[in-house]
């Protein structure tokens, strides 16, 4: 029971930030970019009025700009660049581990070395070294963070297939005349296609957290944009002065990225047709 | 065959045990009792679902967490045992009861070799002064000739038979009083399996244990088994002397499983109507109405009592004439 | 014209074990024998006998090695997959693994159909439900998942699936060992009820010797890759033939049977890579000759053959 209201509990907060994000030009109460002359770093609640400006409900930032606007929108950013290099590695990692698990041989030998060398260098240096080649911006941040979770969407796929393959409904199906695509696309593919699923909202919460460490290292969005990452590296410097611009991004992304981790494990044990409840 | 009562050698009484999750409780096997005497072999015979796999592990105490065993009175090898005591469970591990597994070749531990495996056991014995000479002279005593290099190997590197022998040696190690086979020769061919039983057979004339041999073959129970026990959803329904319970059967379900077998050249079978009653809803009669073609309303909310005649006791409202031979014999 | 016919099958698996070491092994030899329409053959022999590799050779899921293996008349080579699914079809031993389980049960006996893809969806499913039907499964069920169906139901639906492209040939890989006996029982009738419908021919893989005898008119007998006894059940089984045969004839336990020590069988099939020269039973054999090593006669009467030096015994003259 607790972790069934661990799993809606998370899907509610995931679908709130989601939505947030997609209406974020609506409910946004400023322009994320407008700066507010003399309003720096007003902290919440406060600082209404003084020259035409706005009450800054989550406070202003070191250019006077409104904070929680520019977290409304950080969660556009921060969201699809998680989706988009998830997307990335799903469908490049996803037909690698397909092709490897299907066939094996050297094709499998060659590519899963790669993918040990991915895996091998650290995840943050990996997305660091994508950067300086690509050069920095929000498009290559979104490769560079799929670059590095390719590795595991490559494994999950391949065991599966392996796993999957030699089973006798497989074999079923050969018999039966099904060729390759039918073989891989109606047969194995509905009974693969559960763990990447899962493996893919885990591998969202990385992404966001990749692209917020490349933020925070000046090597992820560039400002102005507003992402999660690149806020909280603006409000380290004020960290005694304004905790807000530190704190507040920060609980953005941890409650983001529990939450995502949390409904990637409910989902696994709702995808299990054993555990579905028999009717 | 010593009477069975006097002074029981293994004694099992009113043994039940539930199974218990969030949502509903179920019985595995419902007041089941049973004597057996020393030396003797008893045969339990029974579908999948019947609880037969369940009684060897319960008097282990290897039942998961969420099984609830009830019982009056269970005694091993002569002694009276707690099954919730851990330290009469340990007493009776190895020493008094000792179980024999479906599949040989996952029931020994991949990462050990053989020799290692039997000389932890044997080194617990402490009447066993070298393990070495012992465990070559168990391995002999299975049937296997080469032990000096077999105690170098590692269970994947023998066939099914082969560990299935080394699973009786390593049985036999701890002497036991009572030996539980479970399934012992399903995953081994038919040609195997008479050598492993055979075996079997030698070493409980040799040991004197009370063999508990648990099968759904009823071929096999009436090969090797002096008595034997038939279990139904939890519920014993018939039990007697091997051959005359399997020959002479009383009880409608016995009857009905012996007739699905292929037996006969001609014709088609018949098989049991019907499926194994869900444990959570048992019949509050016989639990085998429903699917008896002998059935009458009275089976339906009427628990049948034990009917003997002689060596042989029934649970049925209304068993089949005595004496009827059945199934067309053959060779 | 035989239906089908092995010729002088051989099939070796290599297997390299390192850089400059190959190994071969033996799965089948020198496998020569035919079916006519209609007839049911029993396969039986011990794991590791080549029963399934036999059978994998049919579906086309391995190539044989050496010999031609001829389905009315023509070389399997040249037949497509697909063209063959309608002619062969295959039951798997486990029902509950050769069953997508993400797929409902109606879904499962359409996949030939859909593989074929002829019909719409409309007449598929007409077909699958009919099917079901035929094999007692009830229609309420078409979107049940395989896991929520008993193991005698799953089998039925292999069995329903089997027929959807209804085929000549009905291949059987130990349909009913995963099954209790009572169930057991309504598989088996329902396949040989089918077999009479439908003529088809069957080959059916089995250790269990009763079933053979109650299903099949015809019994092939392997060791260890190699025919030992092939012929009319009824014959093979009354008076076998070959020393192999008597031994696993008396290595089934049965209810009817007087416990006497009877000769069972020593040791175990060897190792597959130490195949032995001559009659591969001979490391077993009770009553193995010095004349064994050479390759054993082929021997024949009515409705039989095997393979075995020692001279034929009980057999009404011909």
């Amino acid at each position: 029971m607790k972790q069934k209201a661990l799993f809606y509990i998370s899907g509610f907060v995931i679908a709130v930030v989601v939505l947030v994000a997609i209406a974020a030009p609506l409910i946004a109460p400023q322009d994320p970019y407008q700066v507010f002359e003399g309003q720096l770093m007003v902290a919440p609640l406060s600082g209404a009025g003084v020259n035409g400006a706005p009450t800054f409900i989550l406070g202003s930032d070191d250019l006077g700009r409104d904070l929680l606007s520019r977290l409304i929108y950080g969660a556009q950013n921060s969201l699809m660049i998680g989706a988009l290099s998830t997307l990335f590695s799903l469908l490049i990692g996803g037909l690698l581990g397909l092709v490897c698990g299907y066939w094996g041989g050297s094709v499998d030998f060659v590519i899963m070395r790669l993918m040990d060398l991915l895996l091998s260098i650290p995840s943050t240096l990996l997305a660091i070294l994508v950067v300086a080649i690509l050069g920095p911006s929000l498009t290559n941040t979104i490769i560079a963070v799929g670059v590095v979770s390719l590795p595991f969407f490559v494994r999950v796929t391949r065991a599966q297939v392996m796993n999957e393959k030699v089973k006798d409904y497989v074999q079923a199906s050969r018999t039966m005349g099904g060729g390759l695509v039918h073989v891989l696309s109606w047969t194995l593919f509905p009974n693969v296609w559960p763990p990447l699923l899962v493996q893919a909202t885990l591998s969202v919460s990385d992404g966001i957290l990749n692209a917020a460490a490349l933020g925070f290292l000046g090597l992820g969005a560039q400002p102005p944009t507003p992402e999660w990452g690149v806020m909280l590296s603006d409000g380290r410097s004020f960290l005694e002065s304004a905790w807000w611009l530190v704190t507040l991004p920060g609980i953005c992304l941890l409650a983001t990225v529990l939450c995502l981790n949390l409904f990637g494990d409910g989902l696994r044990d709702l995808l299990d047709p054993k555990a579905r409840k028999a009717r | 065959m010593s009477s069975p009562g006097a002074n029981p050698y293994v004694k099992v009484q009113d043994h039940s045990i539930t199974f218990r999750n969030q949502k509903s409780r179920g019985y595995a096997l419902r007041n089941f009792s049973f004597t057996a005497a020393k030396g003797e072999v008893i045969g339990i015979v029974g579908e999948s679902g019947s609880g037969k796999s369940i009684l060897g592990l319960s008097l282990l105490g290897l039942l998961p967490e969420s099984a609830i065993v009830d019982t009056r009175e269970v005694i091993l090898g002569g002694e009276k045992i707690l099954l919730t005591s851990k330290s009469d469970l340990r007493k009776v591990r190895g020493p008094i009861l000792g179980m024999i597994f479906q599949d040989p070749v996952n029931s020994l531990d991949p990462c050990y070799t053989i020799g290692y495996q039997l000389k932890e056991v044997l080194q617990r014995n402490p009447k066993v002064k070298n393990w070495l000479t012992e465990a070559r002279q168990l391995l002999e005593g299975v049937g296997i000739a080469d032990g000096e290099r077999r105690l170098g190997s590692y269970p994947h590197e023998l066939s099914g038979g082969l560990c299935q022998r080394v699973q009786i040696a390593l049985a036999l190690a701890q002497n036991p009083k009572v030996l539980i086979a479970d399934e012992p020769t399903t995953a081994l061919d038919v040609t195997i399996q008479k050598q492993v039983m055979e075996l079997l057979m030698r070493k409980r004339e040799e040991y004197d244990f009370t063999l508990i041999l648990i099968s759904h073959d009823l071929g096999l129970i009436s090969q090797y088994c002096d008595r034997t026990l038939v279990l139904y959803a939890g519920e014993k329904m018939e039990e007697g002397p091997a051959v005359e319970v399997l020959r002479h059967s009383r009880h409608p379900y016995t009857r009905a499983l012996l007739e699905a077998l292929p037996y006969h050249d001609e014709g088609l079978l018949k098989p049991i109507p019907g499926l194994v009653p869900d444990l959570r809803e048992m019949p509050k009669g016989c639990v085998f109405y429903g699917r008896c073609e002998r059935q009458t309303e009275m089976c339906q909310t009427v628990k049948p009592q034990l009917t003997t005649d002689g060596t042989h006791g029934f649970f049925c409202h209304h068993p089949h004439p005595v004496k009827e031979q059945h199934g067309a014999s053959r060779v | 014209m035989a239906l089908l016919e092995f010729k002088g099958i051989n099939k070796v698996f290599t297997n390299r074990r390192s850089l400059t070491e190959i190994q071969h092994l033996v799965a089948l030899e020198k496998i020569h024998f035919s079916i006519e329409q209609g007839q049911t053959l029993g396969i039986v022999g011990e794991s590791g006998s080549g029963k399934s590799t036999l059978a994998k050779l049919l579906m086309k899921l391995e190539q044989p090695s050496q010999g031609e293996l001829l389905l009315e008349g023509r070389d399997i080579r040249k037949w497509s997959v697909k063209e063959l699914s309608r002619e062969v079809q295959m039951v798997f031993q486990n029902p509950l693994s050769s069953l997508n389980p993400r797929k409902t049960i109606r879904q499962v006996i359409e996949e030939p159909l859909i593989i074929e893809g002829q019909l719409k969806s409309a007449d598929r499913r007409k077909i699958a439900l009919d099917l079901m039907d035929r094999v007692f499964l009830r229609k309420e069920w078409e979107s049940r998942y395989p896991h929520e169906l008993s193991g005698g139901q799953r089998q039925r639906v292999a069995i329903a699936r089997a027929l959807a492209l209804k085929p000549k040939i009905l291949v059987c890989d130990e349909p009913v060992s995963a099954l209790d006996v009572s169930v057991q029982a309504q598989v088996l009738n329902l396949l040989k009820e089918l077999q009479a419908e439908y003529k088809w021919t069957m080959l059916f893989i089995s250790h269990d010797l009763h079933v053979v005898r109650w299903l099949c008119s015809e019994v092939l007998v392997l060791y260890f890759g190699s025919i030992m006894e092939h012929g009319r059940t009824s014959e093979v089984f009354k008076n076998p033939q070959h020393p192999y045969t008597k031994a696993l004839l008396q290595s089934v336990p049965s209810i009817h049977l007087d416990r006497v020590a009877q000769s069972g069988l020593r040791g175990e099939i060897p190792s597959p890579y130490s195949r032995p020269a001559g009659c591969v039973f001979q490391t077993r054999c009770v009553a193995r000759l010095p004349v064994c090593t050479q390759p054993p006669p082929h021997l024949k009467s009515a409705h039989r053959e095997w393979f075995c030096h020692l001279p034929p015994s009980n057999l009404p003259s011909t």
